[in-house]
């Protein structure tokens, strides 16, 4: 199905995308639709009088949301952000040209990308690509460093209750962690919940 | 007062979402407790917490008035989002100040003379909900201004007292301030908790009827604070400090007799609220009528500035409970104490003859805040 969030980079480039635009000056946002529309996406309009973003964002599902960095709504959307299927979609923004910074700024924090007041339309597409490909990269990068960061934290522990077992148990390094894999395997459990139980019992 | 020649940053940009709570910002720039300070200080209206939060982070502005749950909130990393730099606050912006409002409707179907106390509307609701149920009509939506926010909490702490499911009994969605009264009207949103004058402005356009006040939920309530980057702070202790300074003198100034009028007539202007003074008169005068402090923001007494870190505490378990976060972070005080930062808060409170809270934190959401420790 097209549109669906969890696309893959590739797809996401070639294929058909929605798009929500929220842009309370209606001129720029239908030179926005004209030029997507004119490369098959589909886009959708959020007008002023609509708060509902919540149900445009079920029903709709956009991949991507283009919206003016300095609309009132952008809680709303981080709300939706948050309560939908926490997974952020890739937001763009409108921006004048005094938030050049906070632009650059989130570009290189790796979500967001700002589309520039007065750019020409054939250029969104591109803009488009590039944002979804730095979120794609940003999110796959994360995820990486979440492991390597839980791996650390992991080894931490163990190492830990590997020296209370060895002080307590007076052996050496080996037969403490020895034992303690013993048990994970036993018990079917992952090493590290091994050596919380093991922190627990003498540290408690 | 910090040696201006000590300052190591002078001029600096300061951001506040238009509302009545902005005051301790505006007034001190307007009666030159800045100047005072030694700091030239651009006073910016942002139109989203998103868009001030962003520009916060980035160093864009140097302080903001600010959600104090984004602070607490700055310092985890929430799912889906970049991790990004922190925020601290040495200075709340005081007590109270939220209410709940509800649709003519939804007021006429609880049939009971409005606003009341927290109890009767709960079970009024409680049994409105049950009938619209019954009748298979559509769940209430409640609007809240973010989602780490008092509002959010002090809505779900009422629903919770009620019997009321905040997750499977009614939707809590986001909405501007601004877009609250008409979203009522529309009939998009069958009630709201906001800051003021987004109260008041429904009660006097006949759209919807406060129902329950704020400080009936839970009297003394945190509310906005002073937030900074954790950059800032570091770098520029000095500047903070003459910050924290000016901002705190502005709050004892606003808590002091007959300063609503002036408060009404600057905060009108286009700069800042945009907005009629009637209005704001009417919104901050409004509680006085019974003769209580009930709703009426409380800017400085009862030690309101002070960062408590009980109050960052009880906002990381509102984050849990409503499931915006899924663990606690491993070492919980030490987030807590980055966030609240009660050394500069006393520094500054010193140097101004305030006398400071004994401790850090104090018991929070007792039905009497006048706790020992608090003083007067």
């Amino acid at each position: 199905m097209p549109g669906r969030r969890d696309s893959s980079l590739s797809q996401a480039q070639i294929g058909k995308m929605n798009i929500l635009v929220i842009d309370n000056q209606p001129e720029r946002a239908r030179v926005i639709e004209e030029a997507l529309t004119a490369l098959d996406h589909a886009v959708v309009i959020r007008t002023p009088d609509q708060t509902r973003i919540h149900q445009l964002v079920a029903s709709f599902q956009p991949d991507v949301v283009i919206v003016d960095a300095q609309s009132p709504d952008r809680d709303m959307l981080e709300d939706v952000a948050l309560t939908s299927d926490r997974n952020p979609r890739p937001i763009i923004f409108f921006a004048e040209d005094d938030d050049s910074e906070v632009i650059r700024q989130s570009i290189e924090a790796g979500v967001s990308a700002y589309i520039v007041d007065g750019l020409q339309p054939e250029r969104v597409n591109t803009i488009i690509k590039v944002a979804i490909s730095r979120f794609e990269a940003f999110q796959s990068l994360r995820g990486e460093l979440d492991k390597t960061r839980t791996e650390l934290a992991d080894r931490k522990v163990i190492d830990r209750a590997k020296g209370l077992l060895m002080k307590h148990r007076d052996c050496d390094e080996d037969a403490a962690f020895n034992a303690m894999r013993k048990m994970a395997m036993n018990k079917s459990v992952r090493l590290v919940e091994i050596a919380h139980d093991v922190i627990d019992l003498f540290e408690s | 007062m910090t040696d201006p020649a000590k300052l190591e940053k002078r001029t600096l940009n300061l951001g506040f979402v238009p509302l009545l709570d902005a005051a301790p910002l505006i007034v001190a720039h307007e009666l030159g407790f800045f100047r005072d300070a030694g700091l030239t200080v651009t006073l910016q209206r942002e139109a989203s917490w998103a868009s001030l939060r962003d520009k916060l982070v980035f160093g864009l502005l140097d302080g903001a008035h600010i959600l104090a749950p984004m602070v607490v909130a700055s310092q985890m990393r929430m799912p889906g989002s970049r991790p990004l730099p922190k925020l601290t606050t040495a200075l709340a912006l005081g007590y109270n100040g939220n209410a709940i409002t509800l649709s003519n409707t939804l007021a006429g179907e609880l049939a009971i003379d409005l606003p009341a106390r927290p109890g009767p509307v709960g079970r009024a609701l409680h049994t409105a909900i049950e009938r619209r149920r019954a009748a298979g009509q559509a769940r209430l939506v409640f609007g809240t201004v973010y989602p780490f926010s008092m509002h959010t909490y002090l809505l779900r702490l009422f629903l919770k007292e009620s019997g009321i499911d905040p997750e499977a009994d009614v939707d809590i969605r986001v909405l501007p301030p601004q877009a609250m009264i008409d979203a009522l009207r529309r009939g998009d949103i069958d009630g709201y908790c906001v800051g003021e004058p987004w109260n008041t402005g429904a009660d006097r356009l006949d759209a919807g009827r406060i129902a329950v006040l704020g400080y009936d939920i839970w009297q003394n309530a945190p509310e906005k604070v002073l937030g900074v980057s954790e950059a800032f702070a570091r770098e520029a202790p000095n500047s903070h400090r003459a910050l924290v300074s000016a901002v705190l003198r502005a709050c004892q100034w606003l808590d002091e007799p007959d300063r609503i009028a002036s408060v009404a007539h600057w905060l009108s202007r286009p700069q800042y609220l945009d907005c009629s003074s009637d209005l704001l008169l009417t919104a901050l005068q409004t509680p006085w009528i019974d003769g209580l402090p009930r709703w009426r923001k409380q800017y400085f007494h009862y030690a309101a500035t002070f960062p408590w870190r009980s109050q960052a505490e009880w906002m990381l378990d509102q984050m849990l409970d409503a499931g915006q976060i899924q663990t606690l972070p491993g070492d919980r005080r030490a987030l807590i104490e980055r966030a609240y930062d009660t050394a500069t808060w006393r520094e500054v409170a010193q140097t101004l003859a305030i006398p400071s809270p004994t401790e850090d934190d104090k018991p929070e959401n007792a039905r009497d805040d006048r706790h020992p420790i608090l003083g007067g």
